[in-house]
């Protein structure tokens, strides 16, 4: 596997580098970019890659985190200056094939309640009118895809998933909403995103679970993580404050299924 | 009980401590003390342990009132000024607050970000290894939250020799240029733009909060190519957001962990705290600088904030008089190393 720091060519429509890229963020963060786009290849080598620097003792390594089509890696510039550690990591990327490493790593499949419409997703109707189709119509294409977990970021255990058909590709709502609540599903740009904490948002709230993927209180305080697969199971409003009510931590079991193939 | 109640509170007062590292990839920023050398300061005055959280105070401080047992205390970072039934207090040194007694701290004159100290730390939960409040997602610090005027806190055990001392830091005059790194996003810079960032002064603004700082220029907007057309990516601290209207937005502590919008450069780690503590009206401007500079630069910062426990003498147990105090330079309250 070649590596550069400049400009690169993608090889495939699934948005691959021929070359992994590095970027460096101040003096302390470096990004180690596998792809263009956040297809099931890119994100397999991104994971591929976390995992290894995960288990592996790396020299002045702080922390890394996956972000769908890269790797961010804090360290110390003061134990290992930047290009040694820079020297290091391209010693590593060279180690393997992440992208096929990336196909060969599990993942778990888990089903997620959510309420749609109404108070829990107040912008599931004006939706469907502007698509000229019923919301039974908008629910059923947002339940009968499998989404994966492109990341987490934003704001604790935010996930970020996808890709939805075609007709949720749509862009941002002009205006931010200051505050929607924790456990809101909201869609734009072919993803879904799911809250575990109260946020502002541009995108269109659909829905809410009563499942919180973060809870500090919680151990593990994260259940779901980057490359699981997601499938919703719709419920209604009584069945959502049931299990809101029957545990404030979301401690409840999540139902566990059967995940994909990987492409 | 070792207690502390507070009586009034300035609207964004939060207990930190160091942070939160390693918790980037469940989308949890590191947080802690946006001056992490006024903390440090704090923690030697009132001789505490590196995991002892203080109260950030942002611009306006508030009343507090001791319990049942006298407590060490000390107030570090911006200038605040501060003072126990009507005794002012000297900065950067320790002093007791009696049973009873009422220590009121004003409104910042110099710097934004103060930090009040107490033997023996604000005694609240380790969340995810740290006492930091996460306001954004309410947990960590006193309740996830604020403080707000009624709440009352229990503090620790005091583990130091219980004495009151005083730190002798050079004063720092505030910086004008904020040295950076270009990051690889600002290639989406039109032609030209480099240069006119780089050339333009800009004005910190008030609205700040442990997120982040907006800037303004008097100057057309700095545009960007497809700017909004970015894949999410990690946010590093520092990092400059150019957003849509082109004026720069600084990325502290409690940024999102990751964004969207581009950032065109990040300021090196040793300009940060300085940068954080200019107020709202101070003018600067940005300077490129290579790798090189940046770690020599964290270098230095990093063994001046090492060598500050040699800077600590012990005081006399009575508080210096008004005269004396004011033959003092108080214009030490931006605590950071001398560049």
């Amino acid at each position: 596997m070649r590596i550069m720091t400049g400009q690169s060519h993608i090889i495939d429509d699934a948005g691959a580098y021929e070359t992994v890229r590095l970027k460096m963020v101040g003096e302390a963060l470096l990004v180690v970019e596998f792809g263009a786009q956040l297809s099931p290849l890119v994100l397999g080598a991104a994971r591929a890659f976390d995992h290894l620097l995960q288990n592996e003792k790396i020299p002045g390594l702080q922390e890394s985190a996956p972000t769908g089509n890269a790797v961010a890696l804090v360290f110390d510039p003061l134990h290992t200056p930047p290009e040694l550690f820079r020297q290091q990591i391209r010693a590593l990327v060279e180690q393997a094939d992440w992208f096929e490493r990336g196909s060969l790593l599990p993942s778990a499949c888990w089903h997620l309640p959510i309420c749609y419409g109404g108070d829990c997703g107040p912008d599931l109707a004006p939706l469907a009118d502007q698509l000229c189709l019923s919301e039974n119509d908008v629910i059923a294409a947002h339940l009968e895809t499998m989404q994966r977990v492109l990341m987490i970021g934003f704001a604790p255990g935010f996930l970020y998933t996808g890709r939805l058909s075609e007709m949720f590709n749509l862009p941002r709502l002009p205006d931010i909403k200051p505050c929607v609540p924790a456990g809101s599903v909201s869609v734009a740009l072919g993803q879904s995103v799911i809250s575990s904490t109260a946020h502002p948002t541009g995108w269109r709230v659909i829905g809410r679970t009563p499942f919180r993927n973060f809870d500090p209180a919680r151990e593990p305080a994260i259940i779901i993580n980057a490359g699981d697969e997601i499938r919703f199971v719709q419920i209604d409003q009584s069945a959502y404050e049931d299990l809101r009510n029957r545990d404030r931590h979301g401690l409840w079991q999540l139902e566990k299924g059967k995940p994909h193939a990987h492409a | 009980m070792r207690t502390l109640e507070v009586l009034s509170i300035g609207p964004y007062v939060s207990v930190q401590d160091e942070g939160r590292p390693g918790h980037l990839r469940h989308g949890v920023s590191s947080g802690g003390a946006i001056d992490p050398l006024a903390l440090e300061a704090g923690r030697l005055l009132v001789s505490n342990e590196h995991e002892c959280a203080a109260f950030e105070m942002l611009a306006l401080g508030g009343r507090w009132r001791a319990g049942d047992e006298p407590l060490l205390m000390a107030l570090t970072g911006a200038h605040f000024p501060a003072h126990i039934e009507g005794r002012p207090l000297e900065p950067l040194c320790s002093f007791w607050l009696r049973p009873g007694e009422i220590l009121d701290i004003g409104v910042a004159r110099i710097g934004n970000y103060g930090y009040l100290s107490i033997a023996g730390g604000i005694d609240v939960p380790l969340v995810l290894g740290s006492r930091s409040t996460h306001i954004r997602g309410g947990f960590g610090g006193y309740q996830g939250r604020l403080l707000q005027a009624g709440d009352r806190l229990s503090i620790g055990a005091a583990s130091g020799a219980g004495k009151a001392c005083r730190l002798l830091l050079q004063q720092e005059s505030a910086i004008v240029e904020v040295r950076i790194l270009w990051s690889a996003q600002a290639a989406l810079l039109e032609k030209g733009e480099r240069q006119r960032f780089l050339d333009t002064p800009f004005e910190i603004t008030h609205e700040r909060d442990r997120m982040g700082v907006r800037l303004k220029s008097n100057s057309d907007p700095i545009r960007l190519r497809n700017g909004l057309n970015a894949l999410s990516g990690i946010v590093a601290m520092g990092d400059i957001q150019v957003p849509g209207n082109g004026q720069p937005i600084i990325l502290l502590n409690d940024r999102q962990p990751t964004g969207g919008y581009p950032r065109i450069a990040t300021i090196i780690g040793a300009d940060l705290i300085c940068f954080a503590q200019l107020p709202a009206g101070s003018r600067v401007k940005f300077k490129a600088v290579d790798e090189q500079v940046a770690v020599s630069a964290l270098q230095k910062m990093k063994e001046e904030a090492g060598s500050m426990a040699t800077r600590l003498e012990p005081v006399a147990r009575e508080p210096l008089s008004t005269h004396q105090l004011l033959s003092q330079n108080l214009i030490s309250g931006v605590v950071s190393p001398k560049r």
